[in-house]
């Protein structure tokens, strides 16, 4: 199924785009989401999704279609959700 | 409150075009008049909310900034004046607002915000404004706004983008919910263009008039976000994490 994955802040300006599509299986994770977009582009993008131990940082804001994911979002699949919005920390004052 | 006091002739004379919307009225005035607001800091963020606290009419507002003008504050801080550049900021924010409404009661701190200090400074308020550029900032007041029960309005921007988030201890999330330990990546420097991080704080200071005077409806437990660029605005309802080791334990 296709995804339409949404990025804030300093994630949207490490990809270069503020959004795009994403093709995953049903039985997918979102964790593995996650994961898989990091490797798409690495460096400092990978580097605000995960921790050294190749894990979602405790501080990413995952919101599944205008919703706050609950603790264990990453173990969830991905079925019947259209569009992820991930955001990471901002603190501009 | 008292609802037989009323307002004095002079606060009449200033505020009467806001006396007139419907949920807010003299009640709501007589509120913010007895009401103490902390907002730190003051700089492209909290200075916009604190022009906006100081127009609605707070009784006083505590307002914690350290450090001097720099030449490179000036796109965004709209306390601060040319001729401040070099000198304690607190003493151009101070001189404007007082200028902008004297019947405000200020108090400048000329400190941010402090494992030291932050018990006091909070202690002060009825409610409190955070616009901080560090989360270490951030989280120390928020920690504190749990620790002595008061509301808290959490303001931030980044580049085009800006968000608030409004936590009321033991009924919402608080910010250690959300941000469990310090984020490793946030850079003290981050894109800003004044007008986008003057829509956050100005976000941030009507939910806090709606928080202390039940106008409206408050967005507690919420996260208001928008993008400036497409002028896109959502709010995302925000859980509780019940292992949070600030809010954990209450409620």
């Amino acid at each position: 199924m296709r995804v339409n994955v949404q990025y804030t802040g300093q994630l949207a300006l490490a990809a270069g785009v503020k959004g795009e599509p994403w093709e995953a299986g049903e039985d997918t994770t979102w964790g593995q989401v996650v994961c898989s977009l990091a490797q798409s582009r690495g460096g400092e993008f990978a580097d605000l999704l995960l921790d050294v131990q190749g894990r979602p940082r405790p501080s990413l804001l995952v919101v599944l279609d205008g919703n706050q994911a609950a603790a264990g979002w990453a173990n969830l699949p991905v079925h019947d959700v259209r569009t992820v919005l991930l955001m990471t920390p901002i603190a501009g004052g | 409150m008292n609802v037989n006091e009323a307002l004095p002739d002079g606060d009449r004379a200033i505020y009467e075009w806001q006396l007139d919307v419907p949920g807010f009225g003299e009640r709501g005035q007589l509120i913010l008049r007895r009401s103490t607001a902390l907002v730190t800091r003051c700089g492209g963020v909290g200075g916009n909310l604190a022009f906006s606290l100081a127009a609605a009419g707070f009784g006083k507002l505590v307002l914690a900034h350290g450090g001097e003008l720099r030449p490179d504050d000036l796109n965004r801080q709209i306390l601060m004046r040319h001729d401040g550049i070099g000198r304690p900021r607190v003493e151009s924010m101070v001189a404007t607002l007082e200028a902008f409404n004297p019947g405000v009661e200020l108090e400048a701190v000329p400190e941010n915000a402090t494992e030291e200090n932050v018990a006091g400074l909070v202690a002060k308020a009825d409610i409190v404004f955070s616009a901080a550029p560090l989360f270490e900032e951030r989280l120390l007041l928020n920690r504190e706004c749990v620790r002595q029960g008061k509301p808290l309005i959490d303001c931030a921007m980044y580049g085009v983008e800006g968000q608030v988030i409004v936590v009321v201890p033991g009924q919402s999330a608080c910010l250690a919910c959300l941000y469990p330990e310090i984020p490793p990546n946030w850079r003290r420097r981050f894109p800003v263009i004044g007008a986008v991080a003057a829509l956050a704080g100005n976000i941030g200071a009507i939910e806090g008039i709606k928080r202390l005077t039940g106008l409206g409806t408050s967005a507690v437990g919420q996260m208001i976000h928008f993008d400036a660029a497409e002028m896109r605005f959502q709010t995302i309802t925000l859980w509780r994490n019940p292992s949070c080791t600030v809010c954990g334990a209450i409620g």
